[in-house]
This record gives structure tokens, C-alpha cells and sequence, in this order.
């Protein structure tokens, strides 16, 4: 029988992958890259490659795989040329996420694990990595909507 | 012999936790008239709608995960809640974490892969316990992280 957490975390992945798509397509790179609140707040592009990013990284720790190279900071430095480049990035960086919540693996979702990065030793469990890959990526999924919508009334005003 | 911990309510614990946490940050110290703002219209919601609707759907969704009748609910009334101040938005916020707390107690014992009914019984669906909990969990920071942002935008908007 297939894991329902791993079926779970599929859904979540496809769906976010659908609602990533809906705040990327179409719109020019100014958008992409724009920042709606100044240096504090990230773009739309930064905030897909921190997100699928982090999501690919909390996820091989909860299924225990190997851990993918990952400089955090340059995350927060992404930018994109155009909407095609940024959605074959996330959709490369989405089916490495799903292939690792496949539905023929096996988790000990109770089996402690590490972060390979923390500085001190801090533990979990393998389902708190999980549910944090997916909180996270939800979170951040939620202000590239959000920063969509501040866009386009940006730029309806521009053209009013 | 005391069993283990389930590893997934133990994790929601220190999730639902942090959120709690990211919450009262994006409340604490705001006017009315900036927790009851839209940053985009009605289009977009206030950092008053988005902690009621969703705290209320994370009580709802992770009642139907761990089999606990779901509160009565009007979900269409969620959209239309405006906070009176900070300290009672606040207090709202501790109460219903503190329910969700509850409801993802360790000592409980939950079938993940169980079936459950959709909260709404309008709506004939069937669905995986797990998926149910996940929902909760990712909804509840999608809608976090909104509402950071929106105090994000309210602050630059409200600078000098």
C-alpha cells in the first residue's frame, strides 16, 4: 500500500507546481525580478528557486537521500531572463522533488534525523522534515500570488 | 509500556508552534485600519482574514484528519472578518492554535492511510487522514506568509 504521507506530499507538489505556473506565465522579466516592498521582500523569481530549492534539499533529508549542493545566499540573488527560463527551472526542480515522495518508497517517518548544514546538532524526526519542506514551500508559494497581484494593479495604474 | 509518539503529530506540535510564533509578529503593534487593510482590493485579503480563515480551516481540516467532529463552520463569513485590535486579533490567534494543539496531542493514536469525509457534508468526498492533516499544515502557512508580506507592504507603504 502506498504511504499516504508520500501520496499526500505528491498533491501538495503538483498542486503548488500549477499554482507556481499560474504567477510566472506571462508576464515580462521586470515582473519577475521585481521586488514589491524594496531589498526586504524577494521577487517572484527569487522566491521560486529559494523555495524549490530548500523543498528539494528538507525533502532528501526526510527520505534520507543524498543531500543536493545548495549555496542558500546566491538563492536570494536568482534572477530570471523571461517566464520560459524560470518554469523550466521549476519544473526540472519539481520532478526531483516528486521522484523523491515517490510512492514506492519506504519511510521510517519516525527515524531521527539531522540538518547536514546546522551548526549545532539539531534532530527530527523524518515527518518533520516533510511537513516543513511543504509548509515552506506553500509559504512562499502564497507571496509569489500575492506579489502577482501587486504587479499587475502596479501596472494597470501605470497604464490608467 | 508507553508507545512512541506518532512522528507526524509531534512534528505538527513544533509546526503549528512556529507559526504561531511568525503570526504574532506580523499582528503585534498594527493599528486596526492596518490589520483590516487589502493590500489590492478585495482582491486580496487583510492580515485579519487571512489569520481567521486560516486558523479556523486548520481546526476544521485537522479535526478530519485525527477523526474529531469538525466545528460548525461558515466559510464564505471567513472573508468578511475584521479585527477590532492587535491584543484581541492576538488573543484569537493563541486560542486557536492552542485547539489545534490539542487536536494533534502525541498520545493520540491515528490511522494516516484511514478515510475520511470531507468537513462539509455537501460536498461528497473522500479523502486519506493524511492528506487531511497536510492540508492544514501547508494552508495554515501558505496564509502566514501572506500575511507577512502584507505587513511588509503596509509598513513601506506607511513610511515616511
Amino acid at each position: 500500500m502506498t504511504d499516504p504521507l508520500l501520496a499526500s506530499a505528491r498533491e501538495v507538489l503538483r498542486r503548488t507546481r500549477a499554482d507556481m505556473r499560474a504567477s510566472i506565465e506571462g508576464i515580462p522579466p521586470d515582473a519577475l525580478n521585481w521586488r514589491p516592498a524594496g531589498n526586504d521582500t524577494n521577487s517572484i523569481a527569487v522566491l521560486a528557486t529559494h523555495s524549490l530549492t530548500s523543498t528539494r534539499w528538507w525533502l532528501s533529508v526526510a527520505v534520507d537521500a543524498p543531500i543536493p549542493d545548495r549555496d542558500r545566499p546566491t538563492e536570494f540573488e536568482a534572477s530570471a531572463r523571461d517566464a520560459g527560463e524560470l518554469l523550466a527551472l521549476t519544473g526540472g526542480l519539481f520532478e526531483d522533488c516528486l521522484s523523491l515522495v515517490d510512492g514506492s518508497r519506504t519511510v521510517d517517518w519516525a527515524a531521527v534525523r539531522s540538518d547536514p548544514d546546522a551548526e549545532q546538532d539539531q534532530q527530527f524526526p523524518a515527518a518533520w522534515a516533510v511537513l516543513h519542506a511543504l509548509q515552506h514551500i506553500r509559504e512562499h508559494e502564497g507571496q509569489m500570488s500575492l506579489t502577482r497581484q501587486l504587479w499587475e494593479r502596479r501596472a494597470a495604474e501605470r497604464h490608467a | 509500556m508507553p508507545t512512541a509518539p506518532d512522528p507526524l503529530l509531534a512534528s505538527a506540535h513544533d509546526l503549528l508552534r512556529r507559526t504561531r510564533d511568525d503570526m504574532r509578529v506580523s499582528i503585534q503593534g498594527l493599528p486596526a485600519e492596518a490589520l483590516n487593510w487589502r493590500p489590492v482590493g478585495d482582491d486580496t485579503n487583510s492580515i485579519a482574514v487571512l489569520a481567521y480563515h486560516s486558523l479556523t480551516s486548520t481546526i476544521t481540516w485537522l479535526s478530519v484528519a485525527v477523526d474529531e467532529p469538525p466545528p460548525g463552520r461558515d466559510r464564505d463569513s471567513d472573508f468578511d472578518f475584521a479585527a477590532g485590535d492587535d491584543s484581541r486579533l492576538l488573543a484569537f490567534v493563541d486560542e486557536s492554535v492552542e485547539r489545534c494543539l490539542d487536536l494533534v496531542d502525541r498520545s493520540r493514536a491515528v490511522d494516516w492511510a484511514a478515510v475520511r469525509n470531507h468537513w462539509d457534508p455537501a460536498r461528497d468526498i473522500k479523502l486519506a487522514a493524511a492528506w487531511a492533516f497536510v492540508h492544514a499544515l501547508e494552508h495554515l502557512r501558505e496564509h502566514e506568509g501572506q500575511m507577512s508580506l502584507t505587513r511588509q507592504l503596509w509598513e513601506q507603504r506607511s513610511a515616511p
